[in-house]
Order: structure tokens, then C-alpha cells, then sequence
């Protein structure tokens, strides 16, 4: 073993004392524990499986069958090989027709269910019904229940958001989630601390502060982003202390959510080779105008966007008022009566009553 | 003593049957090696398929911290198609990237629709750096906040546009893109996932490439994925599919790809001047680069990782005319044998770890002689016949599974795409893909062959390499029926 070799190994430093042997082998082993090199063995030991069965039914069929047939051993197992691999043609095809059949019709059912459950849940947002119903969607079409969760968490706020996290069947999802925390894959981790995160539930801070240790970089850097943004979350500094030292993918992923505390030390550049030269005078002018340009226009951007935002927001309060029945005919009787928020209750007001008298709300 | 000419006869077959028996082993073992990387693949493919979830992306799009990235196009002679594929390149989403045309002497309007479309303007923007390239004329930016920069420079080849490129790059990552080709909106997202996931050693990362003829396209998006119309491009299809989910997963499994798609591939731009960026002297300029990076980075010790994500899908138009494929297939096979042999030191060297021992050996045993090795079986087989030497019944049974052997391949291909995002959502356009299948071994996959050979003989010749010109038909953008 060249000692060039053994100095290349990451181990070497820590294992002074070793063998060339053993340091090389504990580098091995060190580097078949990465996730990738552990998810290529996994792979390559299935791989070996199946090409071994398929092998193995190919004997089958030498033996069994056409080595009575054709004397010639090469004959006999081009034979079988030929039998073989037409079984497996026509599975392949077979599977990829039941998969195609199968996902058409899964979209379609998805389709038509997610629009039923949206609409429920627009319903029990405004007057509280269907809760029955929503609790045996809950437990039926599981996935397309939690999606339309998901959107509706995302795209609420205030009491609407808090409405939902009132829905009885928030705590079989909530339960389910924390259950997923512990499962093996992955992907299912980080889509339970992910729908965790989006409660801003403090009932779930445990379960966040247990994800902070998981193994996969992106469970993580989602339980930190959930417990940054829950309210009254008391480690808050502490957490974003700790950012520095964690891997740079959390470091990418969460250094959104405290902007104006980002340390320095967060950025790691990837330098590891030359360095970027100096960009030349004349160049940085002409970037300088160009930023400056671009800047422009998104400030204009950005006063169009308030101003409008400004002549929408009463509108938008008041129709949501409009929509939470008695109580909200009330304030907004007295909204429109103190005159503050311009015509914008009245038309509410009025458009409510409207609606009453049709027949509806 | 002259032996008699029955003894002539006993050993002019022993000859022939040791070289067809060799054939044959020959045959069984690349089928097996290929089945066994499109298993691989198979297995594998649910994790390069994982994509950032939609909060994961809106974190990228607001860390400060996120890699800058700058997209090289280069371009000669693309008139029909540049200003479809720029326009798509400038609506991505990622939030910290520019675009760098370089125009390497194109001889039609390329230039000139480009400024047009782009309002460019001359700019004094430093184009210098530490590769040496063809002299730059201008630099173009545009005068809209797009993040657009054009070069026009002499005509030096592609690799010395990238280069170009690379100098004029500000992102710390430099990713190369076909200027014929259209990527997916939110492609780069999971392009530098594993620059996130592993910063340290990641130095280059491929995505999957895939035919976009006849594909519903507007507004440079790819709207509606369909076959073609052309039966030669569903060939190709089902080859890129072969490819990227045989190969090129099985690889990169073990950090032993030797191929980056010259038409989708991203790398550390510090790492890539490191190498010297891409060669000039190299026809599979593509290729050399990854080669060499596994050369250089084992030569000097430093932990490396080279990956193939399958997720995000870089959609190219793949040539229509068997004269225009001739020539790229034969290009292709030049740069390969090109490439192997200015590495050719790494060959079943353990220095080199697993791409010494396993990716360099595979390459030039099969992806380089193969195509050799496969028309010799052919001729023989013709000769045998001919002189009675093998009965037509064992020719045909062997050539069956031979052919057999190709299709169950293809069709695993074909099958695998079902589990990608990116599959095909009509029942009519599977199937057609699986005919595909079946029928490119009859006939297509031959033709290859002997054009592979052709390319072979002619990098042997040490023959004269350029820029391969293609026809450009523009992106369909006809409604589905």
C-alpha cells in the first residue's frame, strides 16, 4: 500500500498509531456510511438479487425442459435465455399498461375528490359544517386530504389559518405526522416536520426540537425553519446561534428566516480553487448601472404593489368579515358606521344582505 | 510438412469457432452488464428522482446564501432556434443567475436576432480570464433588466467557447446548456442539490437529456410531452432513456461516471479552471473534462464526487436526418476513443479506484470496441453461412437472442420512465415508445454499429474534427390533437 495512499485517507491523521491496513479499511468503511455510497450498495445488492433469480429461472428451464430437447448445452440455454427474457419483455409492458391504467385513473379520482374537499373546507372555514364528513376524508383518502390541508394552511392566515387548526381531524393528521417522524424513509420525514411546521402549533415544538437531530440534512433544516417561524418559540436565539455549525445545505435552507441575524461565518464560499479576479473599472461602472437601473424599477414595482395593496386591504378584511356571518355583520356595521375604512364595509355589508335575501349567505 | 487440406479445414474452423464462440461470450457479457445497470438504475432511481419540496425551493429563492449560477450557451449557426431557448433560459426559476451567449463566429443571423430580441447593447464588461480562447470582438448586455450577457468572439470550436464562458462567468457554479435545447423552469433547483447536499466535494453534475421533437413547446416551455411523428426520433428516445437511466445512474452510483452530457451539465467553475477547462484539441470535449477530472483529482489526492441527478430534464432536439446523425454519431465515437485515449493510463490502474478498475475498462471494451466487435460478429456469421460452416438455424437463434437481449433493455428503459415526473401522459405515446423499442433492434441499432466502427477507424486515422452541423427544425408548437 503506497503511503501516498494511506495519507489520502481522511482517517490518517486521527490513526497515526494504525496499521497501513487498517487505516485504509477504516477509510472504506468510513466512506460506505455516506448515504450515497450506502444507497448504491443497497441497489447493487438488489440488482444482484434479481439478475440472480432471472438466471437462475433460465436454468430452470435448461435443465427442466429444453436440455431434453436440444442436446447441445448452448442451443438449450439460447433457448431458455429466449424464454426468459420474451417473460420478462411482456411483464415490463404488462406492469407499465397496469401502472399507466392505474395512475390515469388515481389523477382523476385526486382531481375530482380534492375539489370536493376544497370546497368543504372553504365551507367549514365561513360556517363551521361539514366536520363530519372531513373526519372520514381524513381517514379514507388520507393523501388528498393532507394536500388540500396543505394548501389551505399555506394559503390562509390569521383566523382563517387558526380555523383550520381547529378541525377535529387536524389532530389524527398532527398524530400521523409525529408517527412518520420516526419512519425510515427520508422522504417521509421531511414531508411530517414540513405539514408540522406549517401549524405554527406549539403542541408540535417537541416533536420540531426532536428533528433537529435527524440524520437526513433536509428534515432538519425544515424543523428549524418550523420552530423559527412558531410563535413564542423561547430558543429562538439559541437556534439561530447554533446555525453556523450545522451543514451548509441547513445553512442554505434557513438562512431566509433570520436575514438580519445571519452571521458572517454562515457563508461559506466555495473557494477552493483560484479566486475570482478583480472585474475591471469601466465593467463594474457599466454593473453599477445596470443594478441601479434594476433597482429602479423594483422600487416602482414595490410603491405600485403597496398602493394597490393599500386599496385592497379593507376590501379583503371586509369581505372576510362578510363571510363569518352574524358576528361579522355586526362589525361591520359598526365599521361602516365610524366611517374609517372608506365605502369598503358598506359594500360588504350591503352585498351580504343581498345574498341573504337570495337565499344564500 | 504441408498439412493436407483436410487439416487445413479442421483448423480454419477451429479459428472460426473460437472467434464466434469469443463473439458470443462477447455479446452475453455487455447484455448482462447493461441489464444489470439498468436494475441498478431501476433501484436507484426513486433517489435521484427526489426533487426540494416547494418550501425547501422558497427557502433557496430567499437564503442569501444560495449559489450563483452562470449558464454558458454556446452557439454557432443557431439562427432558427437561440432565440426560443434564451428566452426560456431567462425565465427560470432560481434566483441567482445569468445567462452567457457566446457566438463563436456563426456565419447566419444568430448575432444579429439576438440583439434584436434582447435590445442588447455594446458593453465594456471584462471578459478576461485565466483560459486562453479565441480572441473576444464584443460584449453584449441587454439594456432590459435581463441578466443577459452576449459574447461574440472568432470561431474556435465549442470547447473554446465554453472557455469563453467560463472567463466572462460570475456564478460560482457554470453550467452548460446546448444552445437547441430547452430546460425545465425549475431544472436548477435540483441541478445544485448536490453542490448543497455535499459542497466540499462535488465538482460536476449531469442532468437527463431528451428528445423535444414534436413536443408541445410555447413560450419556451415544454407544455406537452408527445413522441414524434418521426420514427428515427423515437429511436433516439428510447436511446437517451436507455442512457440516462441505465447508465448513467448505475455510474454515478459510484462516483465513476466518465460522461457528462455536453448539452446538460453543471460544474464547480474554481474546479473546472483548475483542470485547465474544457480542451480544445478534444472532440468529445465533453467527456475529455470529466475524464480528466477524475484524472486530476485522483492523481492529486482530493476528495471528489461527480453525480448524475435524473430529476432535472434538459429537452434537446435530436437530428431527423440520417445524414445529420451519421455525423453526430460518428463524432461522438471519436470523442469517446479521443478521450480513453489521452486517459489511457488509467486503464485497470487501482490508482484510480473504481474508474480505473471498472467505468475506464467498460468503456473502452464496449463503448469503444463494440461497435468493432459487433460488426465482426455480424461478417462472420455471414461467412460461416456462406461456407457452411454454422447452420442458418444456430446464426438465427443466436441472433435472435442477441436482438432479444436488446429489446428486453429497451423496453426496461421505456418501462423505467414511468416512475419519472417527466413520463409520457398518453396511453398512444407509450405504446409508440415501446414499438420503438422493439423495432430499433432491427435494423437501427445495426446501422449505429457500423457507423460507431466508422468513427472508430476514423479516430485511428487521427481524422480532422469540427463542429458537427445541424438542421435545426425550431421547437413544435402545435396543440395536442
Amino acid at each position: 500500500m503506497s503511503k501516498a495512499l494511506v495519507r489520502a485517507t481522511p482517517v490518517y491523521q486521527r490513526a497515526a498509531d494504525l496499521s497501513a491496513a487498517q487505516v485504509v479499511a477504516n477509510s472504506w468503511l468510513l466512506s460506505w456510511r455516506q448515504p450515497q455510497r450506502r444507497a448504491a450498495f443497497y441497489a447493487l445488492g438488489k440488482s444482484i438479487l434479481v439478475i440472480g433469480a432471472l438466471w437462475e429461472y433460465v436454468w430452470l428451464w435448461h435443465t427442466k425442459y429444453y436440455s431434453k430437447h436440444y442436446v447441445e448445452v448452448p442451443l438449450s440455454i439460447a433457448w431458455s435465455l429466449l424464454t426468459v427474457i420474451a417473460g420478462v419483455t411482456f411483464a415490463l409492458i404488462g406492469c407499465s399498461a397496469v401502472l399507466k391504467a392505474r395512475s390515469t385513473r388515481l389523477r382523476k379520482q385526486h382531481a375530482e375528490t380534492s375539489r370536493r374537499l376544497t370546497e368543504m373546507l372553504a365551507e367549514f372555514i365561513a360556517k363551521g359544517d361539514f366536520e363530519d364528513e372531513l373526519i372520514r376524508y381524513a381517514h379514507h383518502s388520507t393523501s388528498t386530504f393532507e394536500e388540500c390541508i396543505t394548501n389551505a394552511l399555506l394559503s390562509t392566515r390569521g383566523a382563517a389559518h387558526e380555523r383550520i387548526c381547529e378541525l377535529p381531524a387536524m389532530a389524527i393528521l398532527r398524530d400521523r405526522w409525529i408517527d412518520s417522524l420516526h419512519k425510515r424513509d427520508e422522504r417521509d420525514r421531511r414531508y411530517a416536520v414540513e405539514h408540522l411546521a406549517l401549524l405554527r402549533d406549539p403542541q408540535a415544538t417537541m416533536a420540531l426540537e426532536y428533528s433537529l437531530d435527524d440524520q437526513s440534512q433536509g428534515v432538519v433544516a425544515a424543523a428549524i425553519r418550523g420552530l423559527l417561524r412558531m410563535p413564542g418559540y423561547t430558543e429562538r436565539e439559541h437556534l439561530i446561534r447554533s446555525l453556523p455549525n450545522r451543514p451548509y445545505l441547513v445553512r442554505i435552507l434557513t438562512a431566509g428566516e433570520s436575514p438580519e441575524e445571519a452571521p458572517k461565518e454562515m457563508e461559506m464560499a466555495m473557494t477552493c480553487g483560484p479566486q475570482r479576479e478583480p472585474v475591471a473599472a469601466q465593467d463594474r461602472r457599466e454593473t453599477l448601472a445596470l443594478r441601479q437601473r434594476e433597482l429602479q424599477l423594483r422600487a416602482q414595482a414595490v410603491e405600485e404593489a403597496i398602493k394597490l395593496r393599500r386599496a385592497h386591504t379593507p376590501r379583503v378584511s371586509c369581505s372576510v368579515l362578510a363571510a363569518s356571518g352574524a358576528k361579522g355583520r355586526g362589525a361591520l356595521g359598526s365599521m361602516a358606521a365610524s366611517g374609517d375604512h372608506g365605502d369598503a364595509p358598506a359594500e360588504a355589508l350591503g352585498g351580504m344582505l343581498a345574498a341573504t335575501a337570495r337565499g344564500g349567505r | 510438412m504441408i498439412p493436407s487440406m483436410g487439416e487445413v479445414d479442421i483448423y480454419v474452423h477451429r479459428v472460426y469457432f473460437f472467434f464466434e464462440t469469443g463473439i458470443i461470450v462477447y455479446v452475453f457479457v455487455i447484455n448482462i452488464i447493461y441489464l444489470f445497470l439498468v436494475t441498478l438504475g431501476f433501484f436507484a432511481l426513486r433517489r435521484h428522482h427526489e426533487r426540494f419540496s416547494a418550501a425547501d425551493r422558497d427557502a433557496i429563492r430567499r437564503s442569501p446564501l444560495t449559489p450563483s449560477i452562470s449558464l454558458i450557451v454556446p452557439s454557432f449557426n443557431e439562427e432558427v432556434s437561440v432565440r426560443e431557448s434564451v428566452g426560456c433560459m431567462l425565465r427560470l426559476d432560481y434566483p441567482n443567475y445569468e445567462v452567457i451567449v457566446v457566438n463563436d463566429g456563426s456565419k447566419d443571423r444568430t448575432l444579429e436576432y439576438l440583439i434584436e430580441q434582447f435590445n442588447l447593447y455594446k458593453s465594456a464588461r471584462s471578459v478576461a480570464g485565466p483560459l486562453d480562447t479565441k480572441p473576444v470582438r464584443r460584449v453584449y448586455e441587454s439594456t432590459e433588466p435581463l441578466k443577459l450577457v452576449v459574447i461574440d468572439k472568432a470561431n474556435g470550436g465549442k470547447a473554446d467557447s465554453i472557455n469563453a464562458g467560463i472567463n466572462a462567468a460570475r456564478g460560482e457554479l457554470v453550467m452548460v446548456v446546448d444552445s437547441d435545447s430547452l430546460i425545465e423552469r425549475d431544472g436548477l433547483f435540483e441541478m445544485v442539490k448536490p453542490f448543497l447536499e455535499d459542497p466540499e466535494r462535488t465538482v460536476a453534475v449531469g442532468g437527463t437529456v431528451r428528445a423535444v421533437n414534436d413536443c408541445e413547446v410555447r413560450s419556451g416551455m415544454v407544455r406537452q410531452i408527445r413522441t414524434s411523428n418521426s420514427m428515427l426520433a423515437n429511436f433516439q428516445s428510447v436511446e437517451y432513456l436507455r442512457a440516462f437511466f441505465g447508465g448513467r445512474v448505475g455510474f454515478s452510483l459510484f462516483n465513476c461516471m466518465l460522461i457528462i452530457s455536453g448539452a446538460f451539465g453543471i460544474f464547480r467553475r474554481d474546479r473546472a479552471i483548475e483542470v485547465g477547462g474544457f480542451d480544445h484539441s478534444s472532440i468529445g470535449e465533453d467527456m475529455e473534462l470529466v475524464v480528466r477530472m477524475h484524472h486530476h483529482f485522483r492523481d492529486t489526492n482530493q476528495p471528489y464526487r461527480i453525480a448524475y441527478v435524473a430529476a432535472p430534464v434538459c429537452w434537446t432536439e435530436v437530428p431527423q436526418d440520417w445524414k445529420i446523425l451519421h455525423r453526430q454519431r460518428k463524432r461522438w465515437q471519436r470523442g469517446t476513443v479521443d478521450s480513453l485515449w489521452r486517459h489511457r493510463e488509467m486503464l485497470l490502474n487501482p490508482r484510480y479506484g473504481f474508474v480505473g478498475m471498472f467505468a475506464f475498462p467498460y468503456f473502452v471494451l464496449f463503448e469503444m470496441f463494440g461497435p468493432l466487435v459487433e460488426t465482426l460478429g455480424y461478417l462472420l456469421t455471414i461467412v460461416g453461412l456462406i461456407f457452411n460452416i454454422i447452420s442458418i438455424y444456430v446464426a438465427i437463434l443466436f441472433f435472435t437472442v442477441s436482438i432479444a437481449f436488446g429489446i428486453l433493455l429497451s423496453t426496461s428503459a421505456v418501462a423505467l420512465d414511468e416512475f419519472t415526473p417527466c413520463r409520457f401522459p398518453h396511453w398512444r405515446n407509450t405504446l409508440t415508445l415501446f414499438a420503438a423499442a422493439v423495432l430499433e433492434n432491427f435494423g437501427f441499432r445495426q446501422v449505429l454499429t457500423v457507423w460507431r466502427t466508422q468513427g472508430l477507424w476514423e479516430a485511428i486515422r487521427g481524422k480532422k474534427a469540427s463542429w458537427g452541423v445541424m438542421v435545426r427544425r425550431g421547437f413544435s408548437t402545435a396543440p395536442v390533437k
